[in-house]
């Protein structure tokens, strides 16, 4: 994000007189850019440090100072409890999604395993399925009385897993977050100088010994990066145990955080708040260490929808075990649940005993179309994700301007600013904003409608959305900015005249990118849901805890063609695809 | 000429008519009532924040608006918990909030009427209702809901379906191989849960070792009432007991598998609380909305359209509290609307080792 110091030196020397007039104008735009995008993100995580050092919701008046909600969690054994079955996730997922999404940019960039192509572009699905919606659909897949299991049984006589216990919830969790490492692993590989792999196979190395011993070791960056990333991930899991784990008593630190919404009959803020500082705490040190290994060599962390450039190297005798294993990994996180997914909307019941294919039918989808709240959150989630994505994009290409060949430490607070709303899981900060909106006067108007679910979503994916702004804006030479100083255009001409219309297919990409990420969210809307502000996500979190697990399949079903949707567009336009 | 004059007069009559029919006071209401009418109707919108879900909750609105044209009803379903969290937090900041509070969680709706959130508005309907659902007459209990066993009639043999809480317990134990891991509940530490899960061991003499047996034979919590009712009726668990009795027709219209039994016993009854709201933006509007829901048109709706349950001994509905008092007589125990509630339940201390004692229970301690 620093442009080369002395080109702009230069520039500034030919523009002749008014040059120190001229750059102090626009870093004063800038600072104070700085200050508002400062002002605005880091409102709901002090707000909710301020509500953890009450013992009452902050707005009631006999709430006061006092460490006991501290207290009260730090002698909760099942906090300690849901620590550590958070760490023992983190790790386990790290463990399994690590080995296996390398392997599988290896596999894909460097070999030629047959299919690669279209293999590609599925790989990356399962970071735009919700984590809810993929947990449901393992339910119905491979739960007890699920379908595969069912017929399993019917072959077997047994089902030999269990889909509520802590070891599948791992696997499920690591299977599912390969493509994050695949994404980086990927990109850095397609970086790499292919002369030293032909250097190792000219003197008679095997394939796997060139990608253990050469390929991967030069991108080890790239993996450790993910790895953080993972480890990251794993520690904000909500959805996925949400679903899976309350069966076998699993908690996390977020579904911990979620239960004491009730647990003290009525809403505990302070302990809640308390939790999620907690987990700000482990967050925000990882969000910080992943700045550093990114500015390294995962920066331009993309993946063209064209093919490769460099000789894939030969897999012979592993060709079709390759692909069978690539086959394997997607049937088991793709394919598995979401054909549950899909089966059990249409159907009305099911299980031990029902013939399905007796059973099908779409009313479950017709019946959706009786609630008003379900018609208002499908349209609701399109509208969002649609404008306000277009929108989000707007605000975030400010922001990136903001940096964009700033000299100084600006770039660097601003980078810092902007990723702690990374660190805060999506839960809290729907609380938060749904706080600031009801006690900030001018506000208040803005709270029931999708204005503030927005503003919500916008902050919390504004480190994402800045990168996506940020890797497209670096393509710009700045020679070209230049050409616009010298001839004695201002910032502000030079940024509409010449940079955003360079830009423009980078933004549109983008903005396919956050319709998809608007799409699939589904903890920020909780706290927020209400009349008017209902979005899919956060409504199938509420129906699954309410009942009508019908309209949960059905509205699932639509919340995955939605994003499907925009994936196809995506790739299919050649945008380069971030995690 | 004359054609167009006796159009006009028969058009007239009849909006005429059409309009003191649409404004009919029931039979018994105070006489100034047609005031509280016409306020209602200036004041134009009412606010609704329920727990009862739209979709059934759409023909008590739908008929509430034909009794009274001119008031638009805005109808918020929302979960207990945010339901508390809205009132509480829109109070503070003063904001526009609910005028009428209709919760299916006892507990936090006896929290907010005891904590001022509510005001106290004496129906005309109060006769008709039983003493232990009005309080100080402000918060009304509303439905009649018999928390009962749902379980899965395909995959249960006849003999095996157990009537009463002991018998429960004793059939998880004796027979293991039918129920083992196949029952489940409510987790307590969730909404309702905890209230259900307490008056169970004040009415239930062995509570305590009915609990022990069912944690014996591995017995599964549910945080979603929906995935409970979906798992018995998918077979992966055999009976659920503290069902809400009003969501088992439509789960049974939709999988014949399913059927319910209301122990014998004892069964718990609750009922959803009603109030209008302290700072109520259109109290008149709220005070008609709360006189419909509790009058005798308004409670056969609840039992019919809506599906819930009907608290009004003259409702003759399928669904009512007769038809229970009918099968279960002495056997029915009303949770009471009031503050011996907010003492049982809301305590914080007592909440807390009341858990501690359950997950203990549970497994065996």
């Amino acid at each position: 994000m620093r442009s080369v110091a002395s080109n702009s030196a230069t520039a500034d020397a030919y523009a002749g007189t008014g040059r120190h007039r001229r750059r102090l104008a626009p870093d004063l735009v800038r600072i104070a850019g700085l200050v508002v995008v400062a002002v605005v993100v880091l409102a709901p995580i002090a707000l909710i440090a301020y509500q953890s050092v009450l013992d009452g919701p902050f707005f009631m008046p006999k709430a006061t100072w006092s460490l006991s909600s501290y207290a009260f969690v730090w002698t909760d054994p099942e906090f300690f409890q849901a620590l550590r079955t958070t760490l023992l996730l983190a790790a386990g997922m790290v463990a399994i999604s690590v080995p296996l999404g390398a392997i599988l940019a290896f596999l894909i960039v460097r070999t030629d395993l047959p299919g690669r192509r279209w293999i590609e572009p599925l790989i990356l699905a399962p970071i735009f399925i919700s984590a809810i919606v993929l947990a449901f659909g393992y339910v119905v897949a491979i739960g007890p009385v699920g379908f595969i299991s069912l017929w399993f049984k019917s072959i077997f006589g047994f089902v030999p897993w269990n889909v509520y216990s802590l070891g599948t919830l791992i696997v499920i969790a690591g299977l599912s977050h390969a493509p994050h490492v695949y994404l980086y692993t990927a990109s850095a590989l397609k970086n790499l100088n292919p002369e030293v792999e032909e250097a190792a196979r000219t003197v008679g190395a095997g394939v796997w010994r060139v990608a253990f011993t050469v390929s991967l070791p030069l991108v080890m960056p790239a993996i450790v990066f993910s790895g953080t990333l993972i480890f990251l991930l794993g520690f904000e899991m909500f959805g996925l145990v949400l679903i899976l784990g309350d069966q076998g008593g699993i908690v996390v630190l977020t579904t911990y955080l979620y239960k004491l919404t009730n647990l003290l009959g009525t809403p505990s803020y302070h302990l809640m708040a308390v939790v999620a500082i907690v987990i700000v705490l482990v967050t925000l040190p990882l969000v910080l260490l992943q700045r550093r290994l990114l500015r390294g060599t995962a920066r331009y962390a993309t993946v063209r929808g064209k093919g490769m450039a460099h000789r894939p190297l030969p897999l012979r005798k592993w060709r079709w075990p390759a692909l069978a294993l690539v086959m394997l990994w997607l049937t088991l996180t793709i394919f598995l649940p979401l054909a549950g997914l899909v089966l059990r909307s249409v159907v009305t019941s099911w299980g031990e005993g029902i013939g399905v294919l007796d059973a099908l039918t779409f009313s479950n989808f017709e019946n959706l179309f009786q609630y008003p709240n379900l018609v208002r959150s499908i349209v609701n989630t399109i509208v969002l994700a649609a404008i306000g994505g277009a929108l989000a994009v707007v605000v975030y290409t400010l922001v990136a301007l903001i940096a964009h060949r700033w000299q100084g430490k600006g770039p660097a607070v601003l980078d810092y600013v902007v990723i702690t709303p990374r660190a805060m899981p999506g839960l809290i900060a729907g609380l938060a904003f749904l706080w600031i909106f009801l006690f900030v006067p001018f506000l208040t108007s803005f709270r029931s409608t999708l204005i503030s679910l927005w503003v919500a979503y916008t902050v919390v994916w504004i480190a994402y959305g800045m990168r996506l702004i940020s890797s497209t804006l670096m393509q710009v030479g700045p020679e070209l900015e230049e050409a616009g100083r010298v001839t004695g255009a201002g910032l502000g001409r030079v940024t509409c005249d010449i940079t955003i219309p360079l830009i423009r297919y980078g933004l549109l990409g983008s903005w396919l990118l956050i319709f998809m990420t608007f799409t699939r969210e589904y903890s920020t809307g909780v706290y927020l849901l209400g009349p008017n502000t209902e979005v899919i996500g956060s409504m199938i979190v509420s129906l699954f805890g309410s009942g009508g697990l019908d309209l949960v399949a059905a509205l699932s079903v639509i919340n995955v063609l939605l994003t499907g949707l925009a994936l196809v567009l995506a790739l299919k336009f050649g945008v380069r695809v971030h995690a | 000429m004359r054609l167009l004059s006796t159009l006009l007069l028969g058009a007239s009559l009849l909006a005429g008519t059409a309009a003191t029919a649409a404004a009919d006071i029931p039979e018994g209401y105070p006489a100034d009532y047609s005031k509280m009418v016409e306020a209602a109707k200036a004041e134009k919108t009412l606010r609704v924040y329920s727990t009862t879900d739209a979709a059934s909750a759409q023909s008590l609105v739908n008929d509430f608006k034909s009794m009274y044209p001119g008031i638009e009803v805005e109808y918020s379903d929302i979960s207990s918990a945010e339901l508390y969290n809205r009132v509480i937090s829109e109070a503070a900041a003063g904001q526009a909030s609910a005028d009428v509070v209709w919760t299916s969680g006892m507990d936090t709706g006896m929290r907010l009427a005891a904590d001022g959130y509510a005001q106290a508005y004496a129906t005309p309907e109060k006769a008709m209702l039983p003493e232990w659902s009005d309080w100080k007459d402000t918060a009304y209990g509303t439905t009649f809901e018999p928390l009962v066993f749902l379980y899965n009639a395909r995959l249960i043999p006849e003999g095996s379906v157990p009537k009463t809480h002991a018998e429960l317990a004793r059939y998880a134990t004796e027979k293991s191989d039918l129920f083992g891991g196949k029952i489940a509940t409510y987790d307590p530490s969730r909404t309702l849960g905890l209230m259900l899960n307490v008056y169970d061991s004040q009415y239930d003499p062995d509570f305590w070792d009915n609990l022990k047996a069912l944690g014996k034979s591995g017995m599964k919590i549910e945080a979603s009432s929906g995935s409970m009712m979906e798992k018995v009726g998918s077979g992966e668990y055999l009976l659920a007991w503290n069902v809400i009795g009003s969501y088992v027709p439509p789960l049974m219209k939709r999988n014949p598998s399913v059927n319910m039994v209301t122990p014998s016993d004892y069964t718990l009854v609750m009922s959803r609380i009603a109030f209008v709201a302290k700072g109520a933006k259109s109290p008149n509007a709220a005070k008609l909305f709360l006189d419909y829901l509790l009058s005798k048109r308004g409670q056969t709706k609840i039992a019919t359209d809506a599906g819930l349950y009907s608290i009004r001994e003259d409702v003759d509905v399928e669904q009512s509290a007769g038809k229970l008092r009918a099968q279960l007589g002495d056997a029915l125990r009303p949770i009471p609307v009031g503050e011996k509630l907010l003492e049982d339940v809301m305590n914080e201390q007592s909440r807390v080792k009341f858990l501690r004692d359950f997950q203990n229970a549970l497994r065996g301690q």
